[in-house]
């Protein structure tokens, strides 16, 4: 009997010839990232240990991106012992570079390894052909000591994706038209897989979206095959070499699997409190906002400022709508700055923030008050997610966050 | 041999704590912002509970659960089968389930992850390595 791509790598992780779905494995781990949102609290567990030790500091990768700048004394105080402990441990840190999952993409991760993340979307690696789960401090912490952990082998939902997206339909589109269909548990702690002819029309930054948002379907992790599209990201990232290309085999036992064409899929919106609340955005327009926002792991990449500026371009942002621009990472900000870009969302009216997981995130920047209504490309709609506990998130694409964000409403992508 | 007591519906820990109060630089300020329970697996250990089982878990609710030294365990048709008060053998090594004169595979725990779950969980096994 065959493995899927979910099975191959956990078989390589664990020494094993071969593992099959539902079985419990000790495993390697090839990287473990932690963000600003809880390495204090991993750190704290750490100094309580009776043997504190590192594994390979080589595997260990911290960001702060949750809180950039920081806003207050006590994320000072939480980044502080974050920032010396890296120091005195000689752990890779970055601050201020970008959203956690968009630096590992850019810099880190290879196809065929193994990553905890102590974050939910750290499912995005699988766009590389990686596994990437999220875990907890204690699971972190275990990993960090030992440089492994267990797993369950999941089972795999297959999407065989066919044909292409049309104009101004996003790969935000067609993730949150799946979580949509399949529910925010249709894929409890299983793999999501994405195949087929299709997949040659889908830009690495559609797959990072894509694999990203799998978590808000209950995913443990999302995996694509390696093809040219990817290995070209790779080179022109570092030159990275992959660790080991998988494809499921043919005899592989999956789930389900789903048949997708892709000329199919229209502009959509998870309307309030839920991921799975899915509307098409013609059934939501007219709804006021107050802000909009176009940034995070899910949506900050230079393909969506692209998109972003290409329809606010010799527009206004609407009177009394703040509209957040904020590019995922250092490099993805300077190069919307040498196409011109961050100079037409300002001309528009637009703010453009530092690289940080911003609103996405409700505590550092552009958080919304009480009643208010943001339309957003972040990655969770859920109560109080960006802002005050009476207030509403609803998720879009860079398309129709831009297009709002000139409306003052909700309104199609194709509105300008 | 265990006593069965059947729920309706498995717990969910997602909504425990806002993420964003995770921020803060202690479990202690932490707190303010939790529900009484902060972390729901610890309370049914406290209870007593020596292992739960269920025909599939939320992710966050099945790791923390083996990690604090509370087996979880995915077993299919047991739950139709029993109710509140049958008696139950529960074997982790072999994985599998007793109910009288039926049995049911379920979740083979690795020798590995045994030794984790008898030490106490994840951290006290750190320390015990």
């Amino acid at each position: 009997m065959g493995m899927t791509i979910a099975e191959k790598i956990i078989a390589r992780a664990a020494g094993a010839e071969a593992v099959r779905a539902g079985e419990i494995h000790t495993v390697t781990l090839d990287y473990l990232m932690s963000n600003d949102g809880t390495t204090h609290l991993t750190i704290d567990m750490y100094n309580k240990l009776r043997n504190p030790r590192i594994a390979d500091k080589e595997k260990l990768v911290w960001i702060v991106d949750h809180n950039v700048p920081c806003d207050s004394p006590k994320t000072a105080a939480s980044q502080k012992k974050m920032r010396d402990f890296a120091r005195d441990n000689g752990i890779t840190f970055y601050e201020g570079e970008g959203v956690c999952h968009q630096i590992m993409c850019e810099k880190h991760v290879v196809p065929g390894q193994l990553i905890f993340g102590a974050d939910s979307h750290t499912c995005a690696y699988g766009a590389l052909g990686a596994f990437g789960t999220g875990v907890g401090c204690t699971d972190y912490l275990y990993g960090m000591v030992t440089g492994g952990s267990w797993v369950m082998v999941p089972e795999t939902l297959r999407f065989n994706l066919t044909g292409k997206l049309t104009d101004r339909v996003t790969a935000r589109d067609l993730i949150l038209t799946i979580i949509g269909m399949i529910g925010a548990n249709g894929a409890n702690y299983h793999a999501m897989e994405f195949v087929g002819d299709g997949m040659k029309n889908l830009t690495m930054s559609d797959r990072i979206s894509i694999c990203n948002l799998c978590v808000e379907a209950g995913a443990k992790t999302a995996l694509m095959e390696v093809d040219d599209i990817t290995l070209a990201y790779l080179e022109e990232h570092g030159g990275r070499k992959p660790a080991a290309c998988f494809k499921s085999d043919d005899d592989a036992v999956f789930e389900k699997t789903f048949d997708i064409d892709l000329s199919t899929i229209v502009p959509v919106v998870a309307k309030p409190h839920f991921v799975d609340n899915l509307a098409p955005v013609d059934e939501v327009k007219g709804v006021k906002i107050n802000e909009a926002f176009l940034g995070s792991c899910n949506n900050g990449r230079i393909e969506d400022l692209r998109l972003g500026a290409s329809i606010i371009k010799g527009h206004k942002v609407a009177d009394k709508v703040r509209f957040l621009v904020v590019p995922a990472s250092q490099e993805v900000y300077r190069q919307a700055l040498r196409e011109g870009l961050l100079d037409i969302f300002m001309e528009a009216g637009a703010m453009i923030m530092n690289p940080n997981c911003s609103v996405c995130w409700g505590s550092c920047q552009g958080v919304i008050g009480a009643g208010e209504v943001l339309i957003s490309t972040g990655t969770r709609n859920f109560k109080g997610r960006a802002g005050d506990k009476n207030s509403f998130v609803y998720l879009g694409s860079a398309a129709t966050v831009a297009a709002s964000a000139i409306a003052g409403e909700i309104v199609s992508p194709y509105t300008y | 041999m265990g006593k069965v007591f059947r729920f309706n519906k498995d717990v969910d820990t997602d909504q425990i704590i806002a993420s964003q109060y995770l921020l803060y630089p202690t479990v202690d300020e932490m707190k303010a912002h939790t529900f009484e329970s902060l972390d729901a697996n610890a309370v049914l250990k406290a209870l007593g509970v020596r292992a739960v089982l269920a025909p599939s878990f939320a992710r966050i609710f099945y790791r923390n659960s083996i990690n604090i030294g509370l087996p979880a365990i995915v077993c299919d048709g047991l739950y139709d089968a029993v109710r509140t008060g049958d008696e139950i053998d529960l074997d982790m090594e072999k994985g599998i389930v007793t109910f009288g004169e039926q049995t049911f595979s379920c979740t083979k725990l690795p020798v590995h992850l045994q030794k984790i779950l008898d030490r106490g969980g994840l951290i006290s096994s750190l320390d015990e390595m």
